[in-house]
């Protein structure tokens, strides 16, 4: 398809679809902040798809579900839906709606070289799942009928690797339908109207770091403006002077706790600072008491409906 | 946390220890002494030391055309290889290249001798089992069946069976063929005939990696926290770690709750704003809740793993563990709860 369709009016004046990448360090709430932002948009009325990456869903056991896989599947009680896309899968649909012949289908992915080359070619893992996750924009393969793809992606370092590869393939092979379809990634994947980006962050030194680093390499290599969101906020119950008297107070009952919180207090304005002077646009989600998936997102969702 | 059990291991046992990492902060490998754009390793300062701790910024290009430049054997076959467009991304940009080169960061360091604890620093749970089946997946690429095909694509082959593999690889590969671009085909071919000469070498090295692995030498530390889903996710990387029959040998779970914390103040100490102190009591009271649920997820969660599996609770602190005066008290935690458990 040529590029300037990509742009093109949806006919009937309908909303255009639009894909949200989540990213961040490991372990820093990710996956909560897209089911946060997915539940929150089809509260809304858009139809939501939330897509995982990978070979292993994170979602599966959180909601109780029986099997996601590459279908997409509704979310009992959230609203959204929900659908687990890697390399190959996303592959054998595509090769699948391209070749249309089943039996070619099976040759091919059956096939000993194939199998290899699909485990090992660079790139194709990554232009395959790309691929997918633009394909509604781009108008390629199968209807992907949502308003809105929330992407849980990798962590900092695989996210930019995953990014880079239509740029890599495209400088590594210009002409054919991989170098035109990679074109195409690359160009969703760079235009703010159609792509949004969020590094979920702790107000902790490594996280901070790392999504510093990631905000950085976005605006540098991709030119692509990030949101930032500070994950686990702890809003102190009283104000800093009066934690120091407790602190210095009462050494034996709340002395330590109260420092404790001091401490943590101290550090989330410094990290703060820090991503502020960056420039990042910031959300903060507070920290949130409970361990009950569906209270914490119900929590998330209105933290970042008032943020 | 990989540089905090090297601190202690070279600290308090004496070891002589490498940390290989991928991709550290900035902060920290200040904190290691590492230069960025040097793969070199670096000896790490470490006070009252018995033993010694280096330390390494993997550099993937760097040891992917350090690895073709020793096993190819003309020096055009190292050009080629070099110049090919595929090769140039798979060495530098594209993902995947990882698991190979730290692998191969690995062997090397291990084969050198020099060390009695090596630390390998793997990315997070979603891409520690492509890193850890990497092996399993080179060594199947380079099968002698999957490599004949890229060094003669068009040749007819003269057995009877023979040709009726090639005959469903042609088909698949045509296919292949329409859905991606002769260019991008071409490139691919051009690249396996180009390593075709370091074919057995790469077999051979992916399989010691592996076996490696599997020695009884080797453990793995699942490092988690403390939730649900993250114990769900560690419980899995464990079963499918015993499945590839790899060792685990400890589950480390971080941010505990902040210890030291007294559960029954009733009375308001003198001179203390009661508003403040109470508000403060109830957040302390909240705080204690929600250990608690978390406490029953962790007891769960030991129960379900075998006993040889040693668990190690790291509290949460309350400055940042990133300078190195940092990490040798993380390792010091780590130590002396190991010993314990």
């Amino acid at each position: 398809m040529p590029q300037n369709q990509v742009q093109a009016p949806v006919p009937g004046g309908g909303i255009k679809q639009k894909i949200l990448f989540v990213s961040g360090k490991g372990g820093v709430g990710k996956s909560l902040v897209a089911a946060a932002v997915a539940r929150r948009e089809a509260e809304a009325g858009r139809r939501v798809l939330l897509v995982e990456i990978g070979d292993l869903s994170y979602f599966k056991d959180l909601f109780h579900l029986e099997r996601v896989g590459h279908s997409p599947v509704r979310v009992p009680g959230q609203g959204f839906d929900l659908a687990i896309w890697n390399g190959e899968s996303c592959l054998r649909e595509y090769v699948l709606h391209y070749l249309k012949l089943r039996r070619l289908y099976h040759v091919f992915f059956e096939n000993r070289v194939i199998r290899a080359l699909i485990n090992i070619a660079p790139g194709l893992n990554e232009i395959a799942i790309l691929g997918k996750i633009t394909s509604g924009i781009r108008k390629v393969g199968p209807p992907l009928d949502y308003d809105l793809i929330i992407v849980d992606c990798y962590a900092t370092g695989h996210a930019l690797a995953l990014l880079g590869a239509p740029r890599g393939l495209m400088e590594a092979v210009k002409i054919g339908p991989m170098g035109a379809q990679s074109r195409e990634i690359d160009s969703v994947l760079r235009d703010p109207d159609l792509t949004a980006f969020w590094i979920v962050t702790l107000l902790e030194e490594m996280p901070v770091a790392e999504t510093l680093e990631f905000y950085q390499r976005l605006q540098e290599e991709f030119g692509i403006q990030s949101e930032v969101i500070v994950n686990k906020y702890l809003q102190l119950p009283i104000s800093e002077r009066e934690l120091e008297t407790i602190a210095e107070g009462d050494a034996q009952g709340l002395g330590e706790f109260a420092r404790y919180l001091g401490a943590v207090a101290e550090r989330q304005g410094r990290f703060l600072k820090a991503l502020e002077k960056a420039g990042a646009p910031l959300r903060k989600i507070p920290l949130i008491f409970t361990t009950e998936t569906d209270c914490l997102i119900r929590e998330a969702e209105e933290a970042l409906r008032t943020t | 946390m990989a540089a905090a059990i090297g601190a202690h291991a070279a600290q308090s046992l004496g070891r002589r220890v490498l940390v290989l990492t991928v991709d550290p902060a900035k902060r920290l490998a200040t904190a290691l002494g590492l230069d960025l754009n040097s793969s070199d390793e670096r000896v790490v300062p470490l006070e009252h030391a018995k033993g010694t701790m280096a330390a390494a910024v993997i550099d993937s290009k760097k040891i992917f055309d350090e690895f073709i430049r020793s096993h190819a054997a003309r020096s055009e076959v190292v050009e080629r290889i070099t110049r090919n467009r595929l090769y140039e991304q798979l060495s530098t940009t594209l993902s995947g290249s990882q698991e190979f080169t730290a692998l191969e960061r690995l062997l090397q360091a291990y084969e050198s001798g020099k060390f009695d604890l090596i630390i390998l620093d793997t990315p997070p749970t979603k891409h520690a089992m492509d890193f850890l089946t990497a092996p399993h997946r080179i060594s199947a690429l380079f099968q002698d069946s999957v490599m004949k095909w890229f060094m003669n694509p068009d040749a007819e082959s003269k057995s009877f069976i023979a040709g009726l593999i090639g005959r469903g690889t042609r088909m698949a590969l045509k296919s292949l063929e329409v859905l991606t671009g002769g260019a991008f085909i071409e490139e691919l071919v051009d690249f396996f005939s180009a390593i075709r000469s370091i074919q057995k070498v790469l077999r051979e090295r992916s399989e010691r990696v592996l076996e490696l692995l599997k020695s009884p030498r080797t453990s793995f530390v699942v490092v988690t926290s403390f939730d649900e889903a993250k114990l769900l996710e560690a419980r899995y990387l464990q079963e499918e770690l015993s499945h590839l029959r790899y060792h685990l040998k400890a589950v480390i779970i971080n941010r505990a709750f902040p210890l030291g914390v007294p559960s029954d103040i009733q009375a308001v100490p003198e001179g203390m704003s009661p508003g403040s102190y109470v508000k403060v009591l109830n957040f302390h009271r909240l705080f204690r809740e929600y250990h608690a649920i978390r406490y029953n997820l962790y007891e769960k969660f030991c129960r379900g793993l075998k006993s040889s599996i040693a668990v190690l609770r790291v509290p949460e602190y309350q400055v940042d563990v990133h300078g190195l005066s940092d990490l040798q008290e993380l390792g010091k935690v780590l130590g002396g709860k190991e010993q314990g458990s």
